[in-house]
Protein backbone atom coordinates (compact mmCIF):
# COMPACT_ATOMS: atom_id res chain seq x y z
CA UNK A 1 0.00 0.00 0.00
CA UNK A 2 1.26 3.39 -0.97
CA UNK A 3 0.11 7.11 0.23
CA UNK A 4 -2.44 7.65 -2.77
CA UNK A 5 -3.73 4.10 -1.79
CA UNK A 6 -3.71 5.08 2.07
CA UNK A 7 -5.44 7.96 1.49
CA UNK A 8 -8.01 6.73 -0.98
CA UNK A 9 -9.08 4.40 1.76
CA UNK A 10 -9.27 7.23 4.30
CA UNK A 11 -11.29 9.30 1.32
CA UNK A 12 -13.49 6.91 1.42
CA UNK A 13 -14.05 6.45 4.92
CA UNK A 14 -13.85 9.53 6.05
CA UNK A 15 -16.80 12.62 5.56
CA UNK A 16 -14.51 15.52 4.54
CA UNK A 17 -14.08 18.01 7.39
CA UNK A 18 -13.65 16.18 10.22
CA UNK A 19 -11.37 17.84 12.72
CA UNK A 20 -10.12 14.81 14.71
CA UNK A 21 -9.33 12.61 11.36
CA UNK A 22 -7.20 15.00 9.68
CA UNK A 23 -5.32 15.75 12.63
CA UNK A 24 -4.71 12.17 13.43
CA UNK A 25 -3.44 12.00 9.64
CA UNK A 26 -1.37 14.81 9.78
CA UNK A 27 0.89 13.47 13.19
CA UNK A 28 0.95 9.55 12.16
CA UNK A 29 0.90 10.02 8.66
CA UNK A 30 -2.10 7.70 6.43
CA UNK A 31 -0.44 4.82 5.89
CA UNK A 32 -0.08 4.76 10.38
CA UNK A 33 -3.58 6.14 10.69
CA UNK A 34 -4.50 3.08 7.95
CA UNK A 35 -2.88 0.35 10.06
CA UNK A 36 -4.21 1.57 13.31
CA UNK A 37 -7.89 1.75 12.22
CA UNK A 38 -7.18 -1.97 10.80
CA UNK A 39 -6.04 -3.48 13.48
CA UNK A 40 -7.96 -2.33 16.01
CA UNK A 41 -5.96 0.79 17.47
CA UNK A 42 -9.12 3.57 17.95
CA UNK A 43 -12.14 2.88 19.99
CA UNK A 44 -14.21 -0.13 18.33
CA UNK A 45 -17.68 1.70 19.49
CA UNK A 46 -17.15 5.32 18.91
CA UNK A 47 -15.57 4.61 15.16
CA UNK A 48 -17.33 1.61 14.49
CA UNK A 49 -18.44 2.74 10.76
CA UNK A 50 -15.03 4.34 10.28
CA UNK A 51 -13.03 1.04 11.14
CA UNK A 52 -16.01 -1.25 8.92
CA UNK A 53 -15.23 1.43 5.88
CA UNK A 54 -11.46 0.99 6.12
CA UNK A 55 -11.72 -2.70 6.51
CA UNK A 56 -13.74 -3.09 3.90
CA UNK A 57 -12.48 -0.58 1.69
CA UNK A 58 -10.67 -2.07 -1.37
CA UNK A 59 -7.87 0.72 -2.86
CA UNK A 60 -7.74 -0.29 -6.16
CA UNK A 61 -11.60 -0.36 -6.73
CA UNK A 62 -11.82 3.49 -5.22
CA UNK A 63 -9.42 4.63 -7.80
CA UNK A 64 -10.98 2.74 -10.65
CA UNK A 65 -14.78 4.01 -9.94
CA UNK A 66 -12.63 7.90 -10.14
CA UNK A 67 -10.87 7.08 -12.90
CA UNK A 68 -13.47 5.94 -14.46
CA UNK A 69 -15.47 9.56 -14.41
CA UNK A 70 -12.73 10.62 -15.95
CA UNK A 71 -11.17 12.74 -13.57
CA UNK A 72 -8.09 12.77 -11.19
CA UNK A 73 -7.82 11.70 -7.70
CA UNK A 74 -5.04 14.04 -6.07
CA UNK A 75 -3.30 14.00 -2.46
CA UNK A 76 -1.45 16.78 -0.68
CA UNK A 77 1.47 14.78 -1.57
CA UNK A 78 0.94 15.43 -5.01
CA UNK A 79 2.68 18.07 -7.18
CA UNK A 80 -0.57 19.93 -8.14
CA UNK A 81 -2.18 19.99 -4.40
CA UNK A 82 -3.67 23.43 -4.29
CA UNK A 83 -1.23 24.80 -1.34
CA UNK A 84 -3.75 27.52 -0.42
CA UNK A 85 -5.74 24.55 1.08
CA UNK A 86 -3.67 23.77 4.09
CA UNK A 87 -4.99 26.82 5.02
CA UNK A 88 -7.61 25.31 6.62
CA UNK A 89 -8.54 24.18 10.08
CA UNK A 90 -9.03 20.86 8.53
CA UNK A 91 -7.88 20.54 4.54
CA UNK A 92 -9.10 17.75 2.93
CA UNK A 93 -7.62 13.74 2.69
CA UNK A 94 -7.85 14.19 -0.81
CA UNK A 95 -9.19 15.78 -4.05
CA UNK A 96 -11.35 14.36 -7.09
CA UNK A 97 -10.67 17.30 -9.84
CA UNK A 98 -12.13 17.21 -13.03
CA UNK A 99 -11.30 19.34 -15.99
CA UNK A 100 -7.96 21.67 -16.40
CA UNK A 101 -6.23 20.94 -12.35
CA UNK A 102 -4.13 24.26 -13.02
CA UNK A 103 -6.79 26.38 -12.49
CA UNK A 104 -6.86 25.31 -9.15
CA UNK A 105 -3.56 27.10 -8.76
CA UNK A 106 -4.46 30.58 -10.38
CA UNK A 107 -5.98 34.15 -9.06
CA UNK A 108 -9.11 33.28 -7.99
CA UNK A 109 -12.16 34.80 -6.53
CA UNK A 110 -14.93 33.48 -5.28
CA UNK A 111 -18.82 34.25 -6.11
CA UNK A 112 -21.09 33.13 -3.51
CA UNK A 113 -24.96 33.84 -2.86
CA UNK A 114 -28.35 33.02 -2.58
CA UNK A 115 -30.07 30.31 -4.74
CA UNK A 116 -33.34 32.64 -5.03
CA UNK A 117 -31.32 35.69 -6.23
CA UNK A 118 -33.27 38.65 -7.80
CA UNK A 119 -32.54 39.61 -11.64
CA UNK A 120 -30.02 42.47 -9.59
CA UNK A 121 -28.14 39.54 -8.04
CA UNK A 122 -27.54 37.38 -11.23
CA UNK A 123 -26.45 40.18 -13.07
CA UNK A 124 -24.39 41.86 -10.43
CA UNK A 125 -22.84 37.45 -10.02
CA UNK A 126 -22.45 37.83 -14.08
CA UNK A 127 -20.96 41.28 -13.81
CA UNK A 128 -18.54 40.88 -11.50
CA UNK A 129 -17.63 37.54 -13.01
CA UNK A 130 -16.93 38.64 -16.28
CA UNK A 131 -15.04 41.54 -15.16
CA UNK A 132 -12.71 39.32 -12.66
CA UNK A 133 -12.10 37.03 -15.74
CA UNK A 134 -10.93 40.20 -17.93
CA UNK A 135 -8.19 41.04 -15.51
CA UNK A 136 -7.12 37.13 -15.57
CA UNK A 137 -8.79 36.05 -12.23
CA UNK A 138 -10.78 32.49 -12.14
CA UNK A 139 -14.06 32.48 -10.60
CA UNK A 140 -14.66 29.95 -7.99
CA UNK A 141 -18.34 28.97 -7.02
CA UNK A 142 -20.41 26.35 -5.95
CA UNK A 143 -23.03 24.39 -8.31
CA UNK A 144 -26.16 25.68 -7.72
CA UNK A 145 -29.05 27.39 -9.14
CA UNK A 146 -29.25 31.24 -8.63
CA UNK A 147 -25.55 33.46 -7.89
CA UNK A 148 -23.27 30.22 -7.85
CA UNK A 149 -25.01 29.62 -11.88
CA UNK A 150 -25.06 32.99 -12.63
CA UNK A 151 -21.21 33.38 -11.47
CA UNK A 152 -20.44 30.63 -13.92
CA UNK A 153 -21.98 31.56 -16.60
CA UNK A 154 -20.68 35.45 -16.22
CA UNK A 155 -17.48 34.28 -16.59
CA UNK A 156 -18.20 31.26 -19.47
CA UNK A 157 -19.65 34.53 -21.42
CA UNK A 158 -16.36 36.18 -20.46
CA UNK A 159 -14.68 33.18 -22.23
CA UNK A 160 -12.81 32.80 -18.68
CA UNK A 161 -11.83 29.77 -16.16
CA UNK A 162 -14.23 29.09 -13.76
CA UNK A 163 -14.04 26.34 -11.07
CA UNK A 164 -17.19 24.25 -9.74
CA UNK A 165 -16.99 22.98 -6.17
CA UNK A 166 -19.25 20.29 -6.01
CA UNK A 167 -21.27 19.22 -2.98
CA UNK A 168 -22.25 15.37 -4.03
CA UNK A 169 -19.92 12.82 -6.39
CA UNK A 170 -17.90 14.50 -9.43
CA UNK A 171 -20.64 12.29 -11.92
CA UNK A 172 -23.87 13.50 -9.89
CA UNK A 173 -24.97 16.45 -11.84
CA UNK A 174 -26.24 17.49 -8.63
CA UNK A 175 -29.03 19.88 -9.56
CA UNK A 176 -29.69 18.07 -12.50
CA UNK A 177 -30.65 21.05 -14.68
CA UNK A 178 -27.46 22.23 -14.48
CA UNK A 179 -25.69 18.77 -15.91
CA UNK A 180 -24.98 21.61 -19.34
CA UNK A 181 -22.98 24.22 -17.08
CA UNK A 182 -20.76 21.35 -15.20
CA UNK A 183 -19.92 19.87 -18.65
CA UNK A 184 -19.03 23.32 -19.58
CA UNK A 185 -17.27 24.42 -16.51
CA UNK A 186 -15.04 21.36 -17.23
CA UNK A 187 -14.21 22.43 -20.48
CA UNK A 188 -11.83 24.99 -19.76
CA UNK A 189 -12.31 25.18 -15.76
CA UNK A 190 -12.32 22.51 -13.16
CA UNK A 191 -14.97 20.65 -11.02
CA UNK A 192 -13.60 20.07 -7.41
CA UNK A 193 -15.45 17.27 -4.87
CA UNK A 194 -14.92 15.95 -1.72
CA UNK A 195 -16.54 12.71 -1.96
CA UNK A 196 -16.20 9.48 -4.02
CA UNK A 197 -18.22 9.54 -7.18
CA UNK A 198 -21.80 8.41 -6.79
CA UNK A 199 -22.16 10.09 -3.56
CA UNK A 200 -25.23 12.19 -3.09
CA UNK A 201 -25.38 15.93 -1.52
CA UNK A 202 -26.31 16.19 1.67
CA UNK A 203 -27.21 19.16 3.97
CA UNK A 204 -24.08 19.18 6.24
CA UNK A 205 -21.55 18.18 2.97
CA UNK A 206 -23.00 21.54 1.70
CA UNK A 207 -21.32 23.20 4.89
CA UNK A 208 -18.14 21.47 4.65
CA UNK A 209 -17.90 22.13 0.62
CA UNK A 210 -18.11 26.02 1.28
CA UNK A 211 -14.70 26.01 3.57
CA UNK A 212 -13.37 24.72 0.22
CA UNK A 213 -14.80 27.61 -1.72
CA UNK A 214 -13.01 29.97 0.59
CA UNK A 215 -10.11 28.32 0.65
CA UNK A 216 -9.59 27.91 -3.13
CA UNK A 217 -10.12 31.41 -3.32
CA UNK A 218 -7.74 34.21 -2.72
CA UNK A 219 -10.86 36.74 -1.67
CA UNK A 220 -14.67 36.00 -1.83
CA UNK A 221 -17.59 38.04 -3.03
CA UNK A 222 -21.02 37.74 -1.46
CA UNK A 223 -23.63 39.14 -3.80
CA UNK A 224 -26.84 38.19 -2.36
CA UNK A 225 -27.68 35.89 0.43
CA UNK A 226 -30.92 35.99 2.79
CA UNK A 227 -30.85 36.53 6.67
CA UNK A 228 -29.95 32.29 7.31
CA UNK A 229 -27.64 31.28 4.38
CA UNK A 230 -25.12 28.96 3.96
CA UNK A 231 -23.24 31.93 1.80
CA UNK A 232 -23.23 33.50 4.96
CA UNK A 233 -20.69 30.22 6.01
CA UNK A 234 -18.69 30.28 3.06
CA UNK A 235 -17.79 34.13 4.26
CA UNK A 236 -17.10 33.28 7.60
CA UNK A 237 -14.71 30.73 6.48
CA UNK A 238 -13.12 33.37 4.31
CA UNK A 239 -12.98 35.37 7.27
CA UNK A 240 -10.65 32.87 9.57
CA UNK A 241 -8.27 32.20 6.53
CA UNK A 242 -8.14 35.65 6.75
CA UNK A 243 -8.49 36.08 2.97
CA UNK A 244 -10.62 39.22 1.90
CA UNK A 245 -14.66 39.36 2.13
CA UNK A 246 -16.31 41.59 0.12
CA UNK A 247 -20.38 42.17 0.14
CA UNK A 248 -22.57 43.84 -2.70
CA UNK A 249 -25.21 45.67 -0.83
CA UNK A 250 -28.64 45.75 -2.24
CA UNK A 251 -32.01 47.53 -0.88
CA UNK A 252 -32.71 47.35 2.58
CA UNK A 253 -36.08 46.11 1.69
CA UNK A 254 -34.89 43.42 -0.24
CA UNK A 255 -34.94 40.17 1.87
CA UNK A 256 -31.87 38.76 -0.59
CA UNK A 257 -29.73 40.97 0.55
CA UNK A 258 -30.47 41.17 4.26
CA UNK A 259 -26.91 38.69 4.86
CA UNK A 260 -24.85 40.95 2.79
CA UNK A 261 -26.44 43.89 5.09
CA UNK A 262 -25.42 41.97 8.12
CA UNK A 263 -22.08 40.89 7.08
CA UNK A 264 -21.08 44.61 6.15
CA UNK A 265 -22.89 45.64 9.51
CA UNK A 266 -20.80 43.38 11.80
CA UNK A 267 -17.31 44.91 9.66
CA UNK A 268 -16.65 41.53 8.76
CA UNK A 269 -17.34 42.26 4.68
CA UNK A 270 -15.96 45.37 3.02
CA UNK A 271 -18.40 46.91 0.72
CA UNK A 272 -17.56 46.90 -2.82
CA UNK A 273 -20.04 48.19 -5.50
CA UNK A 274 -17.71 48.15 -8.56
CA UNK A 275 -15.07 45.63 -10.16
CA UNK A 276 -12.90 48.31 -9.89
CA UNK A 277 -13.64 49.02 -6.18
CA UNK A 278 -13.14 45.22 -5.84
CA UNK A 279 -10.20 44.75 -7.62
CA UNK A 280 -8.38 47.55 -5.86
CA UNK A 281 -9.46 46.82 -2.28
CA UNK A 282 -8.44 42.53 -2.70
CA UNK A 283 -5.11 43.39 -4.57
CA UNK A 284 -4.28 46.34 -1.67
CA UNK A 285 -4.07 42.28 0.50
CA UNK A 286 -1.09 40.95 -1.88
CA UNK B 1 -55.76 46.71 -7.16
CA UNK B 2 -53.21 48.28 -10.49
CA UNK B 3 -54.56 45.94 -12.83
CA UNK B 4 -57.85 46.96 -12.07
CA UNK B 5 -57.27 50.50 -13.00
CA UNK B 6 -55.24 49.67 -16.18
CA UNK B 7 -58.45 50.18 -18.44
CA UNK B 8 -58.68 53.22 -16.76
CA UNK B 9 -56.05 54.90 -18.40
CA UNK B 10 -56.44 53.19 -21.59
CA UNK B 11 -57.93 55.72 -24.56
CA UNK B 12 -61.06 54.65 -25.49
CA UNK B 13 -61.81 52.49 -28.43
CA UNK B 14 -62.26 53.77 -31.87
CA UNK B 15 -65.20 52.66 -34.15
CA UNK B 16 -63.73 49.53 -35.73
CA UNK B 17 -61.89 48.00 -32.42
CA UNK B 18 -65.02 48.26 -30.86
CA UNK B 19 -66.94 46.59 -33.47
CA UNK B 20 -64.31 43.73 -32.85
CA UNK B 21 -65.00 43.32 -29.59
CA UNK B 22 -68.28 44.16 -29.74
CA UNK B 23 -68.58 41.13 -32.27
CA UNK B 24 -66.60 38.53 -29.69
CA UNK B 25 -68.46 39.52 -26.98
CA UNK B 26 -71.98 38.72 -28.57
CA UNK B 27 -70.72 35.51 -29.77
CA UNK B 28 -69.93 34.58 -25.83
CA UNK B 29 -73.45 36.07 -24.99
CA UNK B 30 -71.67 39.11 -22.65
CA UNK B 31 -73.61 42.21 -24.32
CA UNK B 32 -76.21 43.45 -22.12
CA UNK B 33 -79.09 45.47 -22.84
CA UNK B 34 -77.88 48.61 -21.55
CA UNK B 35 -74.98 48.79 -23.36
CA UNK B 36 -74.98 47.20 -26.56
CA UNK B 37 -71.96 48.81 -28.22
CA UNK B 38 -68.74 48.06 -26.44
CA UNK B 39 -66.84 51.26 -26.20
CA UNK B 40 -64.53 51.14 -23.56
CA UNK B 41 -61.30 48.48 -23.13
CA UNK B 42 -62.74 45.28 -21.89
CA UNK B 43 -61.39 44.11 -18.53
CA UNK B 44 -61.23 40.23 -18.18
CA UNK B 45 -59.77 38.23 -14.75
CA UNK B 46 -60.42 34.84 -15.14
CA UNK B 47 -60.04 33.13 -12.03
CA UNK B 48 -56.73 30.88 -11.54
CA UNK B 49 -58.35 27.54 -11.66
CA UNK B 50 -59.65 28.51 -15.32
CA UNK B 51 -59.02 25.46 -18.01
CA UNK B 52 -57.25 25.70 -21.02
CA UNK B 53 -60.39 25.89 -22.77
CA UNK B 54 -61.59 28.79 -20.74
CA UNK B 55 -58.84 30.71 -21.11
CA UNK B 56 -57.86 30.11 -24.95
CA UNK B 57 -61.82 29.53 -26.27
CA UNK B 58 -63.42 26.23 -26.40
CA UNK B 59 -66.89 24.04 -26.93
CA UNK B 60 -67.81 20.60 -28.78
CA UNK B 61 -71.34 22.13 -30.08
CA UNK B 62 -70.25 25.82 -30.53
CA UNK B 63 -66.50 27.10 -30.29
CA UNK B 64 -66.92 30.48 -27.85
CA UNK B 65 -64.18 32.41 -27.69
CA UNK B 66 -62.32 32.44 -24.12
CA UNK B 67 -60.87 35.12 -21.78
CA UNK B 68 -57.60 35.99 -23.95
CA UNK B 69 -60.68 36.79 -26.81
CA UNK B 70 -62.80 38.25 -24.86
CA UNK B 71 -60.01 40.47 -23.47
CA UNK B 72 -59.42 41.19 -26.82
CA UNK B 73 -58.19 45.31 -27.69
CA UNK B 74 -58.04 44.99 -23.78
CA UNK B 75 -56.75 43.97 -20.47
CA UNK B 76 -56.69 40.42 -19.70
CA UNK B 77 -55.34 39.88 -15.83
CA UNK B 78 -54.32 36.83 -14.29
CA UNK B 79 -53.89 36.89 -10.18
CA UNK B 80 -52.18 34.67 -8.34
CA UNK B 81 -50.65 33.51 -12.04
CA UNK B 82 -48.37 30.78 -10.59
CA UNK B 83 -51.45 28.99 -9.04
CA UNK B 84 -52.58 28.27 -12.88
CA UNK B 85 -53.53 24.23 -13.77
CA UNK B 86 -50.31 23.33 -15.96
CA UNK B 87 -50.25 24.63 -19.04
CA UNK B 88 -53.18 27.09 -18.95
CA UNK B 89 -50.42 30.40 -18.94
CA UNK B 90 -48.28 28.89 -21.25
CA UNK B 91 -51.75 28.32 -24.11
CA UNK B 92 -51.37 32.06 -24.15
CA UNK B 93 -47.97 32.24 -25.75
CA UNK B 94 -49.20 31.84 -29.18
CA UNK B 95 -52.05 34.51 -29.50
CA UNK B 96 -49.93 36.88 -27.17
CA UNK B 97 -47.03 36.60 -30.12
CA UNK B 98 -49.84 36.47 -33.10
CA UNK B 99 -52.68 38.75 -31.81
CA UNK B 100 -55.22 35.29 -33.04
CA UNK B 101 -56.03 32.03 -31.47
CA UNK B 102 -56.98 29.14 -33.70
CA UNK B 103 -59.51 26.40 -31.99
CA UNK B 104 -59.73 23.07 -33.78
CA UNK B 105 -62.72 21.09 -32.82
CA UNK B 106 -63.90 18.31 -34.78
CA UNK B 107 -66.74 20.80 -36.02
CA UNK B 108 -64.77 22.80 -37.28
CA UNK B 109 -61.64 25.31 -36.96
CA UNK B 110 -62.50 28.96 -35.51
CA UNK B 111 -59.59 31.92 -35.47
CA UNK B 112 -60.54 34.34 -32.72
CA UNK B 113 -58.67 37.51 -32.87
CA UNK B 114 -56.80 37.91 -29.16
CA UNK B 115 -54.33 40.71 -28.99
CA UNK B 116 -54.58 41.43 -25.69
CA UNK B 117 -52.71 43.49 -22.57
CA UNK B 118 -51.23 40.90 -20.55
CA UNK B 119 -51.20 41.64 -16.98
CA UNK B 120 -50.30 38.66 -14.10
CA UNK B 121 -49.50 39.18 -10.77
CA UNK B 122 -47.61 36.81 -8.69
CA UNK B 123 -46.65 36.53 -4.86
CA UNK B 124 -42.70 36.65 -4.25
CA UNK B 125 -43.23 33.11 -2.62
CA UNK B 126 -45.69 30.69 -2.05
CA UNK B 127 -46.12 32.28 1.99
CA UNK B 128 -46.12 35.49 0.85
CA UNK B 129 -43.60 36.70 3.60
CA UNK B 130 -40.64 37.06 1.31
CA UNK B 131 -40.42 40.95 1.23
CA UNK B 132 -39.01 43.37 3.31
CA UNK B 133 -36.34 42.18 5.10
CA UNK B 134 -37.86 38.23 4.57
CA UNK B 135 -37.92 36.89 8.40
CA UNK B 136 -41.25 35.49 8.73
CA UNK B 137 -40.77 33.67 5.54
CA UNK B 138 -40.94 29.81 6.03
CA UNK B 139 -40.62 28.87 2.05
CA UNK B 140 -37.31 26.84 1.18
CA UNK B 141 -35.76 28.42 -1.97
CA UNK B 142 -36.84 25.18 -3.30
CA UNK B 143 -39.99 25.81 -2.87
CA UNK B 144 -39.76 29.64 -4.04
CA UNK B 145 -37.69 28.51 -7.32
CA UNK B 146 -41.06 25.94 -7.91
CA UNK B 147 -43.82 28.22 -7.12
CA UNK B 148 -42.15 30.95 -9.39
CA UNK B 149 -41.20 28.61 -11.94
CA UNK B 150 -44.77 28.10 -13.28
CA UNK B 151 -44.25 31.34 -15.08
CA UNK B 152 -42.08 29.35 -17.76
CA UNK B 153 -39.16 31.14 -19.27
CA UNK B 154 -40.52 31.46 -22.95
CA UNK B 155 -43.78 33.28 -21.23
CA UNK B 156 -41.68 35.72 -19.17
CA UNK B 157 -39.51 36.63 -22.06
CA UNK B 158 -42.89 37.99 -23.42
CA UNK B 159 -43.59 40.01 -20.57
CA UNK B 160 -42.38 44.05 -21.40
CA UNK B 161 -42.73 45.19 -17.91
CA UNK B 162 -41.69 43.73 -14.54
CA UNK B 163 -42.81 45.85 -11.39
CA UNK B 164 -41.54 44.70 -7.85
CA UNK B 165 -44.36 46.12 -5.51
CA UNK B 166 -43.51 46.68 -1.67
CA UNK B 167 -45.85 46.29 0.62
CA UNK B 168 -47.41 49.74 1.94
CA UNK B 169 -45.26 51.89 4.17
CA UNK B 170 -46.22 53.79 7.36
CA UNK B 171 -45.65 57.21 5.74
CA UNK B 172 -47.56 55.95 2.62
CA UNK B 173 -50.56 54.45 4.78
CA UNK B 174 -51.19 57.92 6.35
CA UNK B 175 -50.86 59.85 3.39
CA UNK B 176 -54.55 61.77 2.63
CA UNK B 177 -53.48 63.28 -0.85
CA UNK B 178 -53.75 60.33 -3.39
CA UNK B 179 -51.77 59.57 -6.17
CA UNK B 180 -51.95 60.75 -9.63
CA UNK B 181 -55.44 60.40 -11.17
CA UNK B 182 -56.29 57.64 -13.97
CA UNK B 183 -57.74 60.29 -16.11
CA UNK B 184 -54.36 62.83 -15.83
CA UNK B 185 -52.20 59.46 -17.38
CA UNK B 186 -55.03 58.79 -19.66
CA UNK B 187 -54.36 62.03 -21.29
CA UNK B 188 -50.55 60.99 -21.49
CA UNK B 189 -51.53 57.94 -22.95
CA UNK B 190 -53.88 59.15 -25.63
CA UNK B 191 -51.13 62.17 -26.23
CA UNK B 192 -48.67 59.19 -26.77
CA UNK B 193 -51.33 56.85 -28.73
CA UNK B 194 -51.50 59.83 -31.24
CA UNK B 195 -47.86 60.38 -31.89
CA UNK B 196 -47.56 56.22 -32.66
CA UNK B 197 -50.85 56.23 -34.79
CA UNK B 198 -49.45 59.48 -36.75
CA UNK B 199 -46.09 57.85 -37.45
CA UNK B 200 -47.18 54.35 -38.63
CA UNK B 201 -50.51 56.13 -40.78
CA UNK B 202 -48.90 54.91 -43.73
CA UNK B 203 -48.29 51.50 -42.21
CA UNK B 204 -50.18 48.19 -41.65
CA UNK B 205 -50.15 48.53 -38.01
CA UNK B 206 -51.03 51.44 -35.28
CA UNK B 207 -49.14 50.38 -32.01
CA UNK B 208 -45.73 50.35 -30.93
CA UNK B 209 -46.57 46.41 -29.89
CA UNK B 210 -47.14 45.61 -33.35
CA UNK B 211 -44.51 47.03 -35.00
CA UNK B 212 -43.11 43.91 -37.21
CA UNK B 213 -39.33 42.94 -36.29
CA UNK B 214 -37.63 43.69 -39.78
CA UNK B 215 -39.48 47.33 -39.30
CA UNK B 216 -37.50 47.54 -36.39
CA UNK B 217 -34.07 46.68 -37.71
CA UNK B 218 -35.16 48.90 -40.53
CA UNK B 219 -37.04 52.47 -40.47
CA UNK B 220 -37.73 51.88 -36.59
CA UNK B 221 -34.53 51.74 -35.43
CA UNK B 222 -33.87 53.59 -31.64
CA UNK B 223 -30.53 55.54 -32.16
CA UNK B 224 -27.16 54.18 -32.70
CA UNK B 225 -25.96 54.35 -29.08
CA UNK B 226 -29.29 52.77 -27.96
CA UNK B 227 -28.81 50.11 -30.47
CA UNK B 228 -25.06 49.86 -28.97
CA UNK B 229 -26.25 48.69 -25.27
CA UNK B 230 -28.98 46.63 -26.69
CA UNK B 231 -26.58 44.48 -28.71
CA UNK B 232 -23.97 44.47 -25.92
CA UNK B 233 -26.57 42.97 -23.46
CA UNK B 234 -27.10 40.61 -26.44
CA UNK B 235 -23.58 39.34 -26.63
CA UNK B 236 -23.75 38.97 -23.25
CA UNK B 237 -26.38 36.87 -22.87
CA UNK B 238 -28.73 38.95 -20.59
CA UNK B 239 -31.16 39.33 -23.20
CA UNK B 240 -33.10 37.00 -26.06
CA UNK B 241 -33.43 38.06 -29.49
CA UNK B 242 -37.15 38.31 -28.99
CA UNK B 243 -36.30 40.24 -25.51
CA UNK B 244 -34.32 42.50 -27.59
CA UNK B 245 -37.12 43.46 -29.90
CA UNK B 246 -39.70 43.76 -27.55
CA UNK B 247 -37.44 46.11 -25.76
CA UNK B 248 -37.12 48.40 -28.84
CA UNK B 249 -40.61 48.26 -29.01
CA UNK B 250 -41.16 49.53 -24.95
CA UNK B 251 -38.66 52.11 -26.19
CA UNK B 252 -40.62 53.56 -28.26
CA UNK B 253 -43.59 53.75 -26.00
CA UNK B 254 -41.59 55.05 -23.91
CA UNK B 255 -39.47 58.23 -26.28
CA UNK B 256 -43.51 58.66 -27.24
CA UNK B 257 -44.18 59.50 -23.52
CA UNK B 258 -41.83 62.06 -23.41
CA UNK B 259 -42.02 63.24 -27.10
CA UNK B 260 -38.98 61.95 -28.67
CA UNK B 261 -38.41 61.21 -32.57
CA UNK B 262 -36.90 58.48 -31.98
CA UNK B 263 -36.04 56.56 -28.72
CA UNK B 264 -32.68 58.03 -27.27
CA UNK B 265 -30.50 55.77 -24.94
CA UNK B 266 -31.89 56.46 -21.99
CA UNK B 267 -35.56 55.65 -23.65
CA UNK B 268 -33.85 52.27 -24.75
CA UNK B 269 -32.09 51.77 -21.02
CA UNK B 270 -35.40 52.79 -19.29
CA UNK B 271 -37.58 50.15 -21.76
CA UNK B 272 -34.70 47.39 -20.68
CA UNK B 273 -34.84 48.11 -17.14
CA UNK B 274 -38.80 47.99 -16.87
CA UNK B 275 -38.61 44.35 -18.77
CA UNK B 276 -35.67 43.33 -16.46
CA UNK B 277 -37.82 44.93 -13.17
CA UNK B 278 -34.40 46.46 -11.85
CA UNK B 279 -33.52 50.16 -11.69
CA UNK B 280 -30.30 50.90 -13.84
Amino acid sequence: MNLCEARAILFSAIEGGTTYWVREIEFLGPLAVVEKLRTGGYDPIKFEKTISKVREANPAEILDRIAVTGSRFITPEDEHWPLSLNDLAAPPIALIVKGAIDALHALSLAIVGTRNPTNYGVRIAGDFAAGFVDREWVIVSGGAYGIDAAAHRGALVAEGITVAVLAAGIDVNYPAGHARLFAEIAETGALVSEVLPGSLEIPARFLTRNRLIAALSKATLVVEAAFRSGSLRTARDAAELMRPVMAIPGPITSPTSEGCHRLIGERAAEVVTSVVDAVEFVTSFR
Amino acid sequence: MIAERIPGILPPLMRAESLEVTAIHSIAGGLSARSPLASSAPFIAPHHTATRAAMVGGGSHQIKPGACSLAHRGVLFIDEAPECGLGVLDALRQPLESGLITISRNIGNVAYPARFLLVLAANPCPCGKFSGRGRNCTCSSQQVRRYLGKLSGPLMDRIDIRVEVESLSRVEMMQSELGESSATIRKRVIAARDIATRRFSDEAWSLNSEIPSRALRTTYQPERAAMNFLHNELDREQITARGLHKVMRTAWSVGDLVGHVQPTLADTQKAFALREGISL
